[in-house]
């Protein structure tokens, strides 16, 4: 199954983090895990969504070092919860009318 | 072959210094986890996409940004050529002519900045009400932009035709050369507030624009 996620990427995102603070990898990882490998985009056209929803002030982040490795670990600001909350409301009002057309 | 990727995605980015530093920083930990867990460097990099497809994903990101920069500035820039048409009526001298009667040669300019002026506060407002729409926000910063950048080279060549003519008729507190000077020094700035943010947003857009053509 092929799902065009681009277009709710920064969503899919913002609910992501909302489990907690993570770097790309472990971000895409969990995308990809919870969505039982539905959504295959490539990985790295995740970084600019990342960078994105940052300098809207909906993500914060910053290095961390792990293993000797320096990572970008990010995580939701409060601005960002809020976007996902609406985010969430309004998927929630879409997904109901498509269903009563589309399962009528 | 991860290095190799990195010496490839570099150049294409649209950012220098310490945000291009930044990026492939988070790249190359991603490809060396991504690698570790695949094991596969091959894996890893198809996995992560061609580096034109992410190139221009952070200069469509870019872009949106730096459209928005473009609108700060077009506004910066509005407000600076309302202030250099104040700061005008209160300079010169009142008019030598009767209202209604100004050189022809003054009048069509002073129009055509005030028409500028107009067309670029319109374009203005229309690009925050289509910001969400990054290519119709751009048109309209990039219209307003040109807009006001050539409403404030009409207005200064106006505004210094006058001040001559004023000197030719003899009336009193006419610019000298430094304040004249400064006027022409004013346009151009306001021209390049105007001008360079929306032409960053727009080479940011195209570049995003040719790498969406790839798949991904």
């Amino acid at each position: 199954m092929e799902i065009p996620v681009r277009d709710h990427l920064d969503a899919l995102l913002l609910a992501v983090l909302a489990w907690g603070p993570a770097h790309g990898y472990a971000a895409i990882d969990e995308l990809r895990r919870r969505s039982g490998d539905a959504f295959d985009l490539p990985e790295g056209t995740v970084y600019p969504a990342l960078h994105r929803l940052e300098r809207a002030g909906l993500l914060a982040s910053r290095w961390t070092s792990a293993d000797g490795r320096r990572r970008r670990v990010y995580r939701l600001t409060r601005k960002g919860r809020g976007a996902l909350a609406r985010e969430r409301r309004e998927w929630a009002g879409f997904a109901e009318a498509v269903e009563a057309v589309l399962l009528a | 072959m991860i290095e190799s990727y990195l010496a490839e995605l570099a150049p294409l980015l649209p950012l220098r210094g310490r945000g291009r530093r930044r990026i492939l920083a988070e790249v190359e930990d991603h490809l060396r986890e991504s690698a570790s867990a695949l094991g596969s460097e091959r894996e890893a990099i198809r996995r992560f996409g061609a580096p034109e497809v992410v190139a221009a994903r952070f200069s469509e990101a870019g872009a949106v940004q730096a459209t928005r920069w473009a609108l700060v500035a077009l506004a910066l820039a509005g407000a600076g050529f309302a202030a250099a048409g104040l700061v005008s009526e209160n300079t010169l001298p009142p008019a030598p002519w009767a209202e209604g009667e100004t050189p022809s040669q003054l009048s069509w300019k002073l129009d055509a900045a005030l028409a500028g002026f107009l067309v670029a506060f319109a374009a203005g407002v229309a690009g925050i009400l289509l910001r969400r729409r990054l290519r119709a926000a751009l048109a309209a910063v990039g219209l307003g932009a040109a807009a006001l950048a050539a409403a404030a080279m009409v207005g200064a060549v106006e505004e210094l035709e006058r001040a001559s003519l004023y000197r030719d008729l003899g009336v009193a507190g006419a610019y000298s050369p430094g304040e004249a000077a400064l006027v022409a020094t004013w346009a151009c700035t306001l021209a390049l507030l105007a001008l360079a943010p929306a032409g960053l947003a727009l080479k940011r857009t195209l570049r995003a624009a040719a790498g969406r053509a790839r798949p991904g």
